[in-house]
């Protein structure tokens, strides 16, 4: 057979740059350590919050308490049943075929996408109990309706939040879309 | 270490073992492929960890289906898309295939082109990423079989794509800025 000189010369060209590699198994390390500490955090906030306000209906089981900490799991059971809907099926495998791993980088992508989408409207539902519980469960002398509580200075932190995080979701829900775009060009051509 | 087609649990320590063994023997290919895809330095250094992250990730659930470096190639290119997409560059059509289109050359990139070994990574930089995988694939040394076990296409396809590969690589290599004609 043949020897190919120009593919040999190539070969020769490429293999005789040897790029300085930093140190991969600390940077891992670090980084599976940081990636524990984020499941360690989210179990444990879904502990403290949930945790905490079984506790506050415990220790005083007014009406009110009992209906936070009701409204507090329910909405911890729909963040949750939310998250696995949208991971089923879309575990990428680092070891699949191009094409494959394609396919699950889209729908993995076109699920996140769907994801900004759900935690909008949670956070809306959210929002909307810890306002009506707020302001129920404060003394009936210190309400001057309900235009007065949602534009007085006291709530005004939590509109600024608001719009804080919807302006980073739109922009992230944008990224996505611009992520997907070129993972669908991607998938077109190694096809 | 991973040989064998043994389905035994591996123990931490044999496991970083193995993951040491594997970095010492592919990691200098790894590098050339990060910087086939990786804008500068910072960014190749991101892509090196991301498959490394990965490879770590996977090693428990190598199961001697394909061989080692078929795993670590497919983990470093999947890896690789993956970082594409995220940098957000748009894919542009130049004829034969979809392109990255880079809007802001790096200047270390630009610095070192006219270096010799530099240009023929810089001119596989610029080819759709189907030819380019084929190409550092095949520069690696991994025969057709491998190549289309780490892509998934057949050994056929391997073939014409980097025959087309090729044709544009000689084209850019031949052209005093790197660019086509």
């Amino acid at each position: 057979m043949e020897p190919d000189r120009e593919l040999d010369a190539w070969r020769r060209e490429w293999q005789a740059e040897s790029p300085p590699l930093p140190d991969l198994k600390a940077r891992v390390e670090r980084e599976t350590r940081m990636m524990r500490w984020f499941v360690a955090a989210e179990i444990l906030v879904t502990v403290v919050i949930g945790g905490g306000s079984v506790a506050l209906a415990v220790l005083s089981p007014a009406m009110d308490m009992v209906l936070l900490a009701i409204g507090v799991w329910v909405f911890i059971a729909i963040a949750w049943t939310i998250s696995f809907l949208l991971r089923r099926g879309a575990w990428a495998p680092a070891t699949a075929t191009t094409s494959a791993f394609l396919d699950l980088s889209i729908l993995r992508c076109r699920r996140r996408r769907e994801a900004v989408l759900a935690q909008a409207v949670l956070y809306a539902l959210i929002l909307g109990f810890d306002l009506v519980w707020i302001y129920f469960s404060a003394a009936p002398a210190t309400r001057h309706g309900a235009v007065a509580f949602l534009t007085g200075p006291a709530i005004a932190w939590i509109w600024l939040v608001t719009a804080v995080l919807g302006v980073a979701a739109v922009r992230y829900r944008r990224r996505l879309t611009r992520e997907l775009e070129t993972l669908t060009g991607l998938r077109q051509q190694v096809n | 270490m991973g040989g064998g087609g043994e389905r035994r649990r591996l123990s931490r320590p044999d496991l970083e073992e193995w993951f040491d063994a594997l970095l010492a023997l592919h990691g200098p290919a790894l590098g050339r492929l990060a910087s086939s895809y990786a804008r500068g330095s910072g960014d190749r250094e991101d892509l090196l960890q991301e498959i490394a992250l990965a490879i770590w990730g996977a090693l428990p659930r190598f199961r001697n289906e394909c061989s080692e470096r078929t795993f670590v190639f497919r983990i470093a290119h999947n890896r690789a898309i993956a970082h594409i997409a995220r940098r957000r560059l748009p894919l542009v059509d130049k004829g034969e295939g979809l392109e990255i289109e880079d809007p802001s050359p790096d200047p270390e990139r630009a610095l070192s082109r006219d270096q010799q070994g530099d240009r023929l990574a810089e001119a596989i930089r610029r080819l759709p990423i189907a030819y380019a995988q084929v190409v550092t694939l095949t520069l690696e040394g991994l025969s057709y079989g491998e190549i289309a076990d780490v892509l998934g296409i057949s050994e056929t396809n391997v073939g014409a794509r980097l025959t087309r590969a090729r044709q544009r690589l000689r084209e850019s290599l031949r052209s005093p800025d790197g660019t086509r004609s």
